[in-house]
C-alpha cells in the first residue's frame, strides 16, 4: 500500500501492574485503519478491545509500541499537538445515558467541543449545531432540550453529533449499539453508513456482535486475551476463518433460522484470567487442534495469503479459497 | 391436549400515572405446556418482563393486575403473599438477567443453595448439601465441590448463571422463567448456556418461558415463540413457522432489522417511528402508526388474535388477505 494509513498501530502493548503481577491488557497488537474505512475489533469481555481503543485515543498511555496518526507519532507530540490530534480522533461510547451530561442542554453538549476549539459567535455556533443535528437525523429545535427528554436511540444520535462536531478523520465507536433495541440498532447502523459515505470518516468499531461486524465493517480484527489472533477483510475471515478461535466464535453465534439450530457448536471452558495467562498460545487450553508446541510456545503473527494476519501454529486454512 | 402448566388469559397490568394510567399489559394471552420451551420476544418496554413477574405474583406496587394467570391450575392473580410462597420456587422458578445481582455477596454458593432447598423440601443439612452438589453437577459446573465453597465474586458470569439455573431447578419446579438469562454473557458462554437449557428442558420435561430481545437466540432455543408489542402478544406460533413466514408486519420488520452473519449484502431495514406511549388511549392496532400496510380500519378497530395456519396466530387486519393471495 503506497498511501499512508490514517492510523497505524505498531506493536502496541498496555500493561497494568496489579497485586498479583503484571496484566497485559493489550499485548503487541499491530494494525492500521485507512481513510474512509471501517475496521472492527471483536472479542469477548476482557480481551482488551476497549483498552486498545482508549490507548489509541490517548486516554491510556501505551507501555510499549507506537501509534501513528497520519504519519505523525502520537508519543512524541507535545500537549498542544495532542489537542490537534484530539480533533482528528473522536469517540462514541456504549451507553449514551451516562455519556451525556444530564444538566446540559443538547445544544451546549454538541457545542462544547466547537467552543473549545474555535472562537465562534453565538449565531455561528447555533448554525453549526443545527447542521450537526440535521446530519444525524434530529431536528434543530432539539438543541433546546435536555438529554432526559430523548430515547436511547436519539441520545446515541446526539453522541454521534458531538463526536463529529470537530470533523474528525477517525471515529472510535465503542459498542455504540449494545445498549439499544434491534430496531433502533438498525437505524444507528444505517446512520453510521450514511455519515461515512457523506463525510469520508473512518471508523474503529468495537463490538462483540459478529452480525453487526458483517454488516458494517470492511476489515475485522479478532482479539483473545489481549492478543490479535486473526485480522483481515471481513468476507475472508468470516467465510473461511484461519484461527480456531475465530471459527469457535462464529460457531457460537445463534442463527435466525430455526432449522439450522444444530449448527450451533460450543467450545468448553471460559476465557482464562489475564493474570494466570497460559504459557504458549492463550487459546490452547480450549482449542481442539492444540498440540504440545501450542502449550509452550507463543505463536507469532504471520501473514497468510497476503491479506490476512493469523497467530496460530496450525491455521485452519493455509491459502485463500477462490 | 392436557392442562397447560401456565395459562395466561387477558392479563392486564396498569400503573397509576400523574395524568393518566399507564397500561403496561393490555390483555396478554399465552399457554405453556410441559416440556415446551416458549420464547417471549419484544423490544424494551413491550411488557415481556412484566408478564414474567405477573406469573409469579411479583408485579411491583402500585401496579394493578387483572385477568387470569393459572400456574399448574392454581390462580395467581389476586392471591396474597403466603399463598404464593409455595408456588415460587416449588412450581415455578425464575432466573434473572444479571446473575451478579441475584446472589448475596456475603454468603457462599453452598449456603445460598442449601437455604433455598431447605425452604422447600423437608431435608436435613447433609441431604440439602448433597442435593446442592447434585444440582451443580446437573448444570455441568466444573468441580461442584469447590464451587459450593466459593463466594459469588470468585466466579465468572457464566458460572454464576449456571448456579442460578441450579438454584432455580433445585426444588424440581415444572416451569422455569428465564428473563434475558444470556444477555449479559459473552457469545461463547451464551452458546454453552443455550445448549444446557435445551438439555435440561428435555431431561426434566420442564416448561421454559424464555424471555429475550434476541431473535436468533429464540430461533436456536425455543419450540414456540410469542412476539410482544406495546403490552400485547401480536403473534404466536411454532418457531419454525413464525421464522419461515412471519404473519404480523411487526414481526416481519423486527426480523429484517437483525444484522446476521452472512447477510451483509442485504439492506438492513429499520422500523420508522417509535413505540407508542402506553399512557395514551389506543383505539385501533397499536402498530398502525409504524406499519406499511396500515389502512383506515387499523386506526379505529383493534385487531384480535386470529388463527391462520394450524397453530399460528397473529393480530392484524390484513394478514387474512395476504395469506389468501399467496
Amino acid at each position: 500500500m503506497s498511501e499512508i494509513p490514517l492510523l497505524a498501530v505498531e506493536g502496541l502493548t498496555r500493561e497494568f501492574p496489579t497485586k498479583n503481577g503484571i496484566v497485559s491488557a493489550v499485548d503487541d497488537v499491530t494494525f492500521h485503519v485507512n481513510k474512509a474505512e471501517t475496521v472492527a475489533i471483536v472479542g469477548e469481555s476482557g480481551c482488551g478491545k476497549s483498552t486498545l481503543a482508549m490507548t489509541v485515543l490517548g486516554l491510556q498511555t501505551a507501555t510499549a509500541g507506537e501509534i501513528v496518526v497520519q504519519g505523525e507519532h502520537l508519543a512524541d507530540i507535545s500537549k498542544v499537538m495532542g489537542d490537534r490530534i484530539g480533533r482528528e480522533i473522536s469517540i462514541v461510547f456504549q451507553n449514551p445515558h451516562s455519556a451525556l451530561n444530564p444538566k446540559m442542554k443538547v445544544g451546549a453538549i454538541i457545542g462544547e467541543p466547537l467552543k473549545t476549539a474555535f472562537s465562534l459567535s453565538r449565531k455561528e455556533l447555533n448554525e453549526r449545531v443545527a447542521t450537526l443535528l440535521t446530519e444525524v437525523g434530529l431536528r434543530p429545535e432539539h438543541m433546546r432540550r435536555y438529554p432526559h427528554e430523548f430515547s436511547g436511540g436519539q441520545l446515541q444520535r446526539i453522541s454521534i453529533a458531538r463526536a463529529l462536531a470537530l470533523e474528525p478523520k477517525l471515529l472510535i465507536l465503542d459498542e455504540p449499539t449494545a445498549a439499544l433495541d434491534v430496531s433502533v440498532q438498525a437505524q444507528i447502523l444505517e446512520l453510521l453508513n450514511k455519515l461515512q459515505r457523506e463525510l469520508g470518516v473512518s471508523y474503529l468499531f468495537i463490538t462483540h456482535d459478529l452480525g453487526t461486524v458483517d454488516y458494517i465493517a470492511d476489515r475485522v480484527i479478532v482479539m483473545y486475551l489481549g492478543k490479535l489472533v486473526e485480522g483481515g477483510p471481513v468476507k475472508d475471515v468470516f467465510n473461511a476463518p484461519a484461527h480456531p478461535y475465530t471459527r469457535a466464535l462464529l460457531d457460537s453465534v445463534p442463527t435466525l433460522d430455526p432449522t439450522q439450530r444444530e449448527r450451533l457448536k460450543i467450545i468448553s471452558g471460559e476465557v482464562p484470567s489475564p493474570i494466570n495467562r497460559p504459557p504458549g498460545c492463550a487459546f490452547a487450553p480450549r482449542c481442539s487442534y492444540a498440540q504440545d508446541r501450542c502449550r509452550h510456545e507463543v505463536p507469532a503473527t504471520t501473514l497468510l495469503d497476503g491479506i490476512r494476519d493469523v497467530a496460530c501454529f496450525h491455521p485452519l486454512i493455509t491459502k485463500a479459497p477462490n | 391436549m392436557t392442562e397447560p402448566i401456565l395459562q395466561i388469559t387477558d392479563l392486564r397490568v396498569e400503573f397509576p400515572g400523574l395524568v393518566r394510567n399507564v397500561k403496561a399489559l393490555r390483555g396478554v394471552r399465552l399457554d405453556l405446556h410441559k416440556g415446551q420451551v416458549v420464547g417471549l420476544v419484544g423490544e424494551s418496554g413491550s411488557g415481556k418482563s412484566l408478564t414474567a413477574l405477573a406469573c409469579l405474583g411479583l408485579v411491583p406496587s402500585p401496579g394493578k393486575v387483572s385477568g387470569s394467570v393459572k400456574l399448574d391450575g392454581y390462580e395467581v392473580v389476586g392471591r396474597g403473599e403466603p399463598e404464593l410462597a409455595h408456588l415460587r420456587g416449588g412450581v415455578a422458578a425464575m432466573i434473572f438477567q444479571n446473575p451478579m445481582r441475584a446472589l448475596n455477596p456475603f454468603f457462599t454458593i453452598g449456603q445460598q443453595m442449601v437455604e433455598v432447598i431447605r425452604c422447600h423440601r423437608p431435608f436435613g443439612k447433609k441431604e440439602a448439601v448433597q442435593a446442592a452438589r447434585k444440582g451443580l453437577q446437573d448444570v455441568q459446573m466444573p468441580d461442584p465441590e469447590i464451587a459450593l465453597g466459593k463466594y459469588p465474586h470468585q466466579m465468572s458470569g457464566g458460572q454464576i448463571q449456571r448456579v442460578m439455573i441450579a438454584l432455580g431447578l433445585a426444588c424440581k419446579p415444572r416451569l422455569l422463567i428465564a428473563d434475558e438469562c444470556t444477555t449479559a454473557l459473552d457469545v461463547t458462554v451464551q452458546a454453552q448456556i443455550i445448549v444446557l437449557l435445551r438439555e435440561l428442558a428435555s431431561a426434566y420435561d420442564l416448561a421454559v418461558l424464555f424471555i429475550t430481545h434476541d431473535l436468533s437466540v429464540v430461533a436456536t432455543v425455543c419450540d414456540r415463540v410469542a412476539v410482544m408489542y406495546a403490552g400485547e402478544v401480536v403473534e404466536n406460533g411454532l418457531v419454525v413457522d413464525v421464522f419461515a413466514d412471519p404473519l404480523h408486519p411487526y414481526t416481519r420488520k423486527l426480523m429484517s432489522t437483525v444484522p446476521t452473519l452472512g447477510r451483509a449484502d442485504g439492506e438492513l431495514e429499520s422500523i420508522r417511528g417509535q413505540v407508542p406511549d402506553l399512557a395514551l388511549p389506543m383505539a385501533g392496532c397499536t402498530f398502525c402508526d409504524r406499519c406499511d400496510f396500515a389502512t383506515d380500519v387499523c386506526a379505529t378497530t383493534p385487531p384480535g388474535m386470529q388463527g391462520y395456519r394450524a397453530d399460528h396466530q397473529a393480530a392484524c387486519h390484513h394478514t387474512a388477505q395476504r395469506v389468501a393471495t399467496e
